[in-house]
């Protein structure tokens, strides 16, 4: 568990690995994974302009 | 399968594509090593510790064409390998290398000037699409109906400071029948294929489209193979449209995503990503 940056909601692991995004249950805001022992978040980076397939 | 090729990760963020790409090669006893983009730094000798083989997955064209240039200097082979992404990632040179091979593919036409876009507008006609030359999910594309229109797209782009949207790709408007095809190249085989069905003009999967897989076609598969050859090859989605004139190719994606086709066909696209890597880190 560990605390949503923005809304400080509280946010579950679930499985996930470093770097995986997801999204912030109570606020929406897109989380990116930075660690998962101990389980910390970030806000995702923002979609840049040469960002695509 | 491994056979001691340890396969790289590169990364922006972990998607479903990369979990996927992850536990494939977990099932398959591949080593893997994931690599954040954000954070690698690269020397002018090869550092140790290196992967065998390098699966390109950053969502970054920039980071992912010097990333992919510095790893194959350190002998890493990368899929897909630098000259690819850097060819596919870019309209512009996708378009010339479609047309050199003899592809079929809508009428392109490159300005360097606000001024001449309005003749390659001209030259194209109306509706047509501008596009940039680098990004993709449908991004800052616009349809224009006419030049009234196309001089205000025009004038916003001019405000835009990234010197790219100085280059104008302009490209024919297709009057295609509601949906468009995604085709997924590995090496020499299409795996799979689906068709992108959306009200809207632009019907990126990523903008909602809903999706449904497509037979493969002997037309559709030996084009986008063919495709997918003139760009390098490699890990590629080939995306067309139905033209009254017949399938015309429009975009070669060289980071792709899967899901959706994944999710649509049933083809466990993320294990046929690794067996090719690891096929590629043995040689």
């Amino acid at each position: 568990m560990t605390d949503c940056p923005l809304c400080e909601a509280q946010v579950e692991n679930a499985d996930r690995i470093p770097g995986e995004v997801f999204p912030c249950r109570d606020c929406g805001t897109e989380l990116e994974v930075l660690g998962t022992a101990p389980f910390t978040v970030q806000t995702a980076p923002k979609e840049a302009e040469d960002w695509g397939e | 399968m491994s056979n001691g090729v340890t396969l790289g990760v590169f990364y922006t963020i972990v998607r479903p594509e990369e979990k996927a790409i992850l536990a494939a090669a977990h099932q398959r006893g591949v080593p893997t090593q994931p690599i954040d983009d954000g954070s690698v730094t690269f020397g002018l000798d090869r550092p140790p510790g290196l992967p065998d083989v390098l699966l390109n997955r950053s969502v970054s064209h920039t980071r992912s064409v010097y990333a992919a240039r510095c790893y194959e200097h350190y002998g890493v082979p990368v899929v897909n390998s630098a000259d690819v992404t850097d060819l596919a990632g870019d309209k512009v040179r996708t378009s010339l290398r479609l047309a050199e091979r003899g592809i079929p593919t809508p009428r392109t036409v490159v300005a360097l000037s606000a001024e001449a876009a309005m003749k390659a507008l001209d030259e194209v006609g109306y509706p047509a699409v501008l596009k940039p030359a680098v990004g993709s999910w449908g991004r800052l594309m616009a349809k224009v109906r006419d030049a009234e229109e196309a001089e205000q797209v025009l004038e916003h782009k001019a405000a835009l400071t990234s010197p790219v949207h100085s280059i104008i790709y302009v490209q024919e408007y297709v009057a295609k029948p509601g949906r468009d095809l995604r085709a997924f190249v590995i090496g020499q085989e299409c795996v799979a294929a689906m068709y992108r069905h959306s009200p809207h003009w632009r019907t990126n999967a990523a903008r909602g489209a809903t999706t449904e897989a497509t037979p493969l076609s002997d037309e559709l598969s030996e084009l986008s193979i063919r495709a997918a050859e003139a760009v390098g090859g490699g890990v590629l989605a080939v995306d067309l449209m139905e033209s009254p004139s017949g399938l015309v190719v429009h975009e070669v994606n060289p980071t792709p995503e899967f899901k959706a086709l994944a999710a649509a066909t049933g083809v466990d696209v993320a294990g046929r990503i690794v067996e090719h890597a690891v096929a590629v880190g043995r040689r």
